[in-house]
């Protein structure tokens, strides 16, 4: 069980990973087509995760519905529109009539309703980020004040404007943010050499 | 053949090499320092005031795909469990992805083992929100009126969500991603951030073993070697000389 849950990982890991990045460097065919293979079974391993992450959204209500909480008609809500889409998607598929109608005219509004309230919370926290709190938020306002005075009027009355903001941007902004990407970049070949090669275990909840 | 692989190449064999000398000299030596990242300070201070609130603390990796961020935000995640272990707080973690569930769950299970407080772990609290993941979010954080909030992952709009949220609430939050088009926002509405290659080092610092401190040095000695070239390589066109980049792409 040990080998299954913390050797087996990271050697499924430094094989899959060995010909994913051998084909970069060395142009074999073979090792391409099963690079490509490689990179569709994650989509297939994925899926096997989505089992587990249902599982924990059912946990989750079923606990809160069996406590009475008083969130708990949501709960059921959740689960009822769980199993109620989980059983026309098994039976007439994702591209069934039944479905397609539920897709579009009950998940797609509900979403889209959902993720229109957030514009309250972008607004708000749009001001809250460029309020002058601390130093970075100054630059923030600085930077923002500059990048919009390139555009309408005030690239008329100030012809100088679009200048400065093409300045920021191209000079200070692009260099920082560069400097970041290969700092991080670096970081993440580190980070990724350690996983391949099983010196990092972290995630399988293991050490080193 | 791709441009710029014999190069690549030769940078990955530097680092390889780099890595191997530095964790073997840290192993004899033992020597390692690094500036203290404010952020993790921050984390510790936000759990301990959640402590004395009673309130628990919410963690999330944001809704980019799975990368080498997340491996990353597993160092810290443990390091943040580890806290919330000990003090007894909950920590909620909100979740888009479905292959992060178990991970994440391994994570913190191990930070609860090495506490000794297994017994205290709240398994329900590692919540998979798929593509509910945002309003999800704004509503656990609302609902529990969370006292520390960390999103440490590869972070789009959903960051500034989180940092209203909690806001909200007076939460201390700390954040960290390597996605620039999200650290001007999260610097200016965080208590602290961890800045791109800075999420990776920390583990370092947290604990610094030769795998992790070989990693940080060889990191560093390649960003000295790329700073380098870049200043040579501006010298060399300027003067109208392309042999650097030539030779860069081949």
């Amino acid at each position: 069980m040990q080998f299954v849950k913390s050797k087996l990982p990271v050697v499924v890991t430094f094989g899959a990973a060995f010909i994913i990045v051998a084909q970069y460097y060395f142009n074999i065919p073979a090792w391409k087509t099963l690079a490509a293979e490689f990179l569709r079974w994650n989509v297939i391993i994925a899926a096997f995760a989505l089992a587990l992450g249902i599982g924990g959204i059912v946990k989750l209500h079923w606990g809160r519905i069996s406590r009475r909480q008083p969130t708990a008609v949501y709960s059921a809500a959740t689960l009822i529109t769980l199993a109620i889409f989980l059983f026309v998607g098994l039976y007439e598929t994702t591209r069934g009539k039944t479905y397609t109608w539920l897709y579009d005219f009950i998940y797609n509004p509900v979403a889209a309703t959902s993720y229109a309230t957030t514009f309250f919370f972008i607004t708000s926290a749009a001001y809250r980020a460029f309020r002058i709190k601390n130093s970075y938020a100054a630059v923030l306002m600085i930077s923002a004040i500059l990048m919009m005075l390139q555009v309408g009027v005030f690239s008329v009355y100030l012809p100088v404007a679009p200048k400065i903001a093409a300045w920021v941007w191209n000079i200070p902004t692009t260099a920082g943010m560069r400097a970041v990407t290969i700092g991080a970049a670096l970081s993440v070949v580190g980070n990724a050499f350690r996983v391949i090669t099983g010196l990092e275990r972290g995630h399988l909840g293991g050490g080193e | 053949m791709n441009a710029g692989v014999t190069v690549s190449f030769i940078v990955f064999a530097l680092f390889v090499g780099v890595f191997y000398y530095s964790g073997a000299r840290f192993k004899q030596t033992g020597k390692f320092s690094a500036r203290k990242f404010e952020a993790l300070g921050k984390m510790e201070e936000a759990i301990g005031r959640a402590t004395e609130m009673g309130k628990p603390v919410h963690w999330s990796y944001g809704m980019g795909a799975f990368d080498a961020q997340y491996l990353a935000a597993f160092v810290l995640l443990e390091y943040a469990a580890s806290l919330c272990a000990k003090y007894d707080t909950r920590m909620i973690v909100s979740i888009a992805l479905p292959e992060v569930v178990p991970m994440t769950e391994e994570v913190i299970r191990k930070a609860y083992i090495e506490q000794g407080k297994l017994d205290t772990l709240h398994t329900e609290d590692v919540r998979f929100w798929g593509g509910s993941h945002n309003p999800a979010m704004i509503g656990t954080i609302s609902r529990e009126q969370v006292a520390g909030n960390f999103m440490i992952g590869s972070l789009f709009h959903e960051s500034i969500l989180s940092i209203e949220a909690a806001a909200r609430y007076n939460a201390i939050q700390v954040m960290g991603t390597q996605n620039t088009h999200q650290l001007p926002f999260i610097a200016a509405g965080c208590d602290a951030i961890f800045i791109g290659a800075e999420m990776f080092a920390a583990a370092a610092q947290l604990e610094p073993t030769p795998v992790r401190v070989g990693s940080v040095w060889a990191a560093d000695v390649l960003n000295v070697v790329f700073v380098g070239l870049m200043i040579i390589g501006a010298l060399l066109v300027t003067a109208g000389n392309t042999s650097l980049k030539t030779l860069i792409l081949k």
